[in-house]
């Protein structure tokens, strides 16, 4: 049962593997963007 | 320091991971399709963009910007059958092996097994690519769209030499035959076997162009041979084929 368990959560991670890890850098670029430009509208 | 306060904060760590999955399905979506070139293009257009107004290249910043929104327009006008089922899919919101009960994907499984058996007692040379997760539309729009129940009668009369569609390979999707005759791409991998004949390539260079699981039949030696990740696992008996299959199949789930 936990083989199966530990197959899952590898697949989870690595399938895709470096699509997931492009993914997630465009993800925070794009927040941390957006949320710059959030915080400088506040300030003015 | 006020940026990374920022990111420890819990909503936007949701944010981020929301923003992660989105990006990730549409990633996963363009990736078999024509529309990963257009991505390029965005890419490019985009850094381009930023490069320029760093630059202070206003007169480029400025074409770029207007361009952009010409730009968004054509591409929804190019790309309307895409973006229709792209949204279908979203709202279905479940892909092959979820809408497909275990039942069925042993099922749909047996059948290819049966047929793959079938043929290779016969040296009758078969491709068969099973989707996954990636989609395989450009490969699927280089055959004879099918759309038919999955069955091994079928597939054998598919692959039955000189029958018109014989040639090229299949593209199964869940309990369905998409496609037939289609077009693969061919692997340049120099470590594959020299002795491997084009049909062993072309289900390899699918297996490495997608997470596509690709059955082949040597016409030569009427071995089953099975492409998964680029790598070619050669002469499987028909019970491990559909060990393989079954394993691999279910665990998108």
């Amino acid at each position: 049962m936990k083989i199966k368990v530990r197959l899952n959560l590898k697949t989870l991670l690595f399938n895709n593997f470096w699509l997931k890890v492009i993914s997630f850098i465009i993800a925070l670029i794009a927040w941390l963007y957006v949320n710059g430009e959030i915080m400088r509208g506040i300030k003015i | 320091m006020e940026v990374l306060a920022n990111l420890l904060n819990w909503k936007a760590i949701i944010e981020i991971l929301i923003l992660w999955f989105v990006i990730y399905r549409i990633f996963l979506f363009l990736k078999g399709t024509k529309a990963v070139y257009l991505l390029r293009g965005i890419v490019i257009l985009v850094v381009s963009f930023f490069i320029f107004q760093r630059l202070g290249f206003h007169v480029l910043s400025w074409l770029l910007t207007k361009f952009f929104a010409f730009f968004l327009l054509l591409v929804v006008i190019i790309f309307q059958p895409e973006l229709r089922e792209g949204l279908i899919r979203l709202g279905k919101r479940h892909f092959f092996p979820l809408e497909l009960g275990k039942e069925e994907i042993e099922k749909a499984i047996k059948e290819i097994v049966t047929a793959v058996g079938n043929m290779a007692k016969r040296k009758i040379g078969a491709l068969i690519a099973i989707k996954r997760e990636i989609g395989l539309k450009n490969i699927v729009e280089t055959g004879v769209i099918l759309n038919a129940q999955i069955s091994s009668e079928l597939l054998e009369n598919i692959f039955y030499p000189l029958a018109p569609l014989h040639d090229g390979g299949v593209v199964v999707d869940g309990n369905l035959i998409v496609s037939a005759a289609c077009l693969f791409p061919i692997s340049d991998n120099p470590n594959l076997e020299k002795t491997l004949g084009m049909r062993h390539r072309a289900a390899v260079g699918l297996s490495e162009h997608s997470d596509a699981v690709v059955v082949v039949v040597s016409e030569e030696s009427g071995a089953m041979s099975l492409a998964i990740n680029g790598q070619l696992t050669r002469n499987l008996s028909g019970e491990e084929l559909f060990t393989i299959l079954k394993g691999q199949l279910r665990k998108e789930k």
